[in-house]
């Protein structure tokens, strides 16, 4: 990739999105199937409420936070695309933090450029950022937040100096975005454990900055073998309680306390302005949503037929375990690996979620690049093999879609074993990334670490 | 009533007040109120209602048809628009909405009561002198159709008018617009933002949903609503004279359970009315009922909706949670063991068949020269 470099990529995908909001806003007005996101409507009538003075959730069918229609008060002052362009700019953000991400880890340049592309070209994210949706926001919150664990002392937060603590600032701001973006999606909430976990084995070196392993193409293997075994034995398998006792440090404790308190804070203040219809629409509905009409869930059908007398309590217990199950397993064998830990929780976060839609893939395809260059799986013919089981298990699922959402016929069975066949497909990806992920912790352990003890699996 | 002048009244109307009345006789006796107090409440209320009428012998012998009315709620009735009377009234210009404020009085949608409704809020036999001989104005037909297929499809309308000749000196002299009521019936519901985008594109002059505007229920869950679209009265076609022709986006709710694998939804007669008002002179709007003259046995427009099927349940619970388990297992074994696989994989495991990665080995390579 010799004849192209960060900035222009970069540049040339700003030009593709700008190109996009352009035809969008022409199809919009010329066709009758609209290129915008039925979802960026909702936002800007409740951002156009909110320009009058008056509640968000006067707009019917607006789930989010206040602070989305705050950032959207400029498409009823400036210009109704603003926050399409707001959305892609956040979009073109993600792929920054993904090359900052992957230089700190010491990931050649050819490599990262291959991995940024992988988000800035990949056909999904970039009609997702002009279509209007809020997910590129989320996105590029959640990497900065690995950036911030990663970097150790932000930058602002050094010159400042302002508690006089290096360790506070750098807690200070990965907690602050944590507690804005749980509120502002809920669904980053899986992400709690893995990032006290690896806060927890943060250790700061004399440049003030936490050690970080580097990116090794084969040496590792070759020539490292010992020294990834013992940090991979440090993973907490070997003794599950250990290294949940030695979680609880200052920056964890601090991490929790801030995060949640900031979040609570938000919770109250608008819950002051707007009253239940904030906590119903933006919080309660999300965590309660259970959804009858067709979507990618394996449950939807289940939940069609039961919707008419209700669950009992033994079946929201069976619906749950699986998905608790998977996220605690993914959580403690992987969290020192914190982007591959996020990746495979969300991958199966998504995939055993009682609603499915295809915005939620976002929520991973961010993730993706971060894991790319610590992949061994070949891309001829594994990789092509796992992208076509993905693909071709939903375009199977859409077919029975299409038939009974647009012909009418009832094919209800058909479209729920396509649920599974997709539940499958996604399982089996899955197992694929995790056995050809060569696990690397993001920091370097260090002799004097809490899980220096942990026994050395034979 | 009063911003208009005299009410209009119409037989129907005694008949609703009646019908109320009953209804909250049904409500009293139903819900354990046998207690002397709430009997007596109850005949207070009844002689609060029929303080005005004194129509008792009258309201009575409605009682018999209100109880028919008790039986077929949520199923469609057709006769409105076409047994009842006419209606003449003035609709003033500070209500955008025949029905909008239907639901702020009404529960929920008996088909007669919206008419009734409308005849009370608008109904009024002063206002129209200026029209002629509005009568005249009919409709020679209306047909109905469903386009499309599964969830979402256009319910189209074809207004038909009579006599060429006096609705084109009408529409000289006045602004009309035809408005269409239609009172969906559950399991069917039109989207007020598609609705208002296609107000903005200019196919509808204005149009609005009240009542379960709700688009995400199942039917079991919802109630229904009532859409009004306002619309201009097309250009004269030369071949069929005037014609208005609706065509109305509409979605179905997931229906109830049924064994047949359908649900059928069925569509009643819409209210019509034509809107004009003078173009030169201040005088009032008038507003009135559009009938047809040649409406024959009326045609039952039908959707057929898949519906899931209660006998499935217990499979499908059981396949969908064994799966789920078997899935999240996989996953959870693969993660727990994955942890000794670099320990146990061969040295010889590179990635020198892959592009991608074999040329990022060599850039490493050459930059640690």
């Amino acid at each position: 990739m010799g004849w192209i470099d960060l900035q222009r990529m970069l540049g040339l995908s700003a030009l593709l999105r700008l190109l996009l909001v352009c035809y969008g806003e022409w199809q919009d007005a010329h066709m009758e199937v609209r290129y915008t996101d039925v979802d960026y409507l909702v936002f800007s009538d409740a951002a156009a409420m909110v320009a009058a003075g008056r509640s968000p959730f006067e707009r019917a069918t607006y789930r989010y936070s206040p602070l989305l229609a705050y950032l959207l008060v400029p498409n009823s002052l400036l210009h109704p695309s603003w926050g399409k362009i707001l959305f892609s700019a956040a979009d073109l953000l993600v792929g920054l933090f993904v090359d900052a991400i992957l230089k700190l880890r010491g990931v050649p340049e050819d490599l990262r450029l291959w991995s940024v592309a992988a988000w800035l070209f990949n056909p999904f994210t970039f009609t997702i950022g002009t279509r209007g949706n809020c997910e590129p926001i989320v996105c590029a919150v959640i990497l900065w937040i690995i950036l911030c664990i990663m970097n150790g002392v932000s930058s602002a937060c050094s010159t400042i100096n302002f508690f006089y603590s290096s360790e506070w600032c750098k807690v200070f701001q990965a907690a602050f975005w944590y507690g804005l973006i749980v509120h502002f999606r809920i669904y980053p909430i899986i992400y709690a454990l893995p990032f006290v976990i690896v806060l927890s084995k943060q250790r700061i070196g004399p440049s003030r900055k936490p050690t970080l392993r580097q990116w090794n193409s084969r040496r590792d293997i070759l020539y490292n073998n010992s020294s990834t075994a013992s940090a991979k034995s440090s993973r907490g398998w070997n003794g599950l309680w250990a290294p949940l006792g030695s979680t609880v440090t200052w920056d964890t404790v601090m991490f929790g306390l801030f995060s949640g308190t900031l979040f609570i804070l938000l919770t109250i203040t608008f819950f002051y302005i707007y009253g239940w219809d904030f906590l119903n629409e933006a919080l309660l509905y999300h965590l309660t949503r259970t959804d009858p009409r067709h979507n990618f869930s394996i449950y939807f059908y289940h939940v069609y037929l039961h919707h008419q007398q209700g669950f009992t309590v033994f079946e929201k217990f069976v619906s749950f375990l699986p998905q608790t199950m998977v996220q605690l397993a993914l959580i403690f064998s992987f969290a020192g690996d914190l982007p591959f830990c996020l990746f495979v929780q969300t991958v199966a976060f998504v995939a055993f979620n009682k609603v499915m839609t295809a915005q939620y893939f976002v929520w991973f395809f961010c993730l993706l690049p971060l894991i790319l260059p610590w992949s061994s799986m070949k891309v001829k013919w594994k990789g092509l093999i796992c992208m076509f089981v993905w693909i071709a298990s939903q375009i199977h699922w859409l077919m029975w879609a299409y038939l009974l959402e647009f012909k009418g016929r009832n094919v209800f069975v058909q479209l729920w074993l396509a649920s599974i066949l997709f539940l499958a497909a996604n399982t089996l990806v899955l197992l694929m990334l995790i056995r050809y992920h060569k696990y690397s912790p993001i920091f370097m352990p260090l002799a004097s670490s809490g899980v220096a003890n942990s026994r050395k699996s034979e | 009533m009063s911003r208009c002048g005299i009410l209009w009244i119409l037989s129907d109307r005694d008949r609703a007040v009646i019908f109320v009345v009953f209804v909250r006789l049904l409500f009293h006796l139903s819900a354990a109120a046998t207690t002397p107090i709430k009997m007596l409440s109850f005949i207070r209320d009844m002689l609060w209602h029929l303080r005005e009428q004194k129509r008792m012998v009258f309201g009575l012998i409605f009682i018999v048809s209100s109880l028919i009315k008790v039986d077929s709620y949520n199923k469609i009735s057709d006769h409105v628009g076409k047994s009842s009377q006419r209606l003449v009234g003035c609709w003033p210009f500070s209500e955008a909405y025949l029905t909008s404020s239907y639901f702020a009085q009404q529960k929920s949608l008996f088909d007669s009561d919206c008419h009734d409704y409308i005849a009370e809020e608008f109904g009024s036999s002063d206002f129209c002198k200026g029209m002629g001989e509005i009568s005249l104005l009919q409709l020679s037909d209306l047909q109905r159709r469903l386009r499309g297929e599964g969830s979402h499809r256009h319910l189209i309308s074809t207004l038909r008018f009579m006599d060429r000749s006096y609705i084109r000196s009408l529409l000289d002299s006045h602004d009309c617009k035809a408005v269409i009521i239609e009172r969906l019936p559950i399991g069917v519901l039109a989207d007020l933002f598609e609705l208002q985008h296609l107000v903005h594109r200019k196919v509808f002059l204005d149009a609005a949903v009240f009542g379960d505007t709700n688009l995400e229920l199942p039917s079991a869950l919802s109630n229904r609503s009532i859409v009004e679209v306002h619309m201009n009265i097309s250009h004269e076609n030369p071949l069929r004279g005037y014609e208005t022709v609706l065509e109305l986006p509409l979605h179905a709710r997931y229906p109830p359970l049924d064994d047949s694998g359908y649900a059928e939804v069925q569509f009643g007669h819409p209210d019509l009315f034509l809107h004009c008002r003078s173009k030169e002179a201040l005088s009032e709007p008038c507003l009135w009922t559009l009938t047809e003259v040649n409406a024959g046995p009326a045609k039952a427009v039908m959707w057929r909706v898949p519906s899931g099927n209660d006998a499935h349940r217990g499979i499908v619970s059981s396949v969908t949670f064994v799966s789920a388990l078997v899935c999240a297992l996989s996953i959870v074994v693969s993660a727990i063991t994955s942890r000794n696989k670099d320990v146990r994989r061969p040295v010889s495991a590179n990635r020198s068949n892959d592009p991608e990665f074999s040329s990022s080995v060599k850039a490493e390579t050459e930059s640690l020269r």
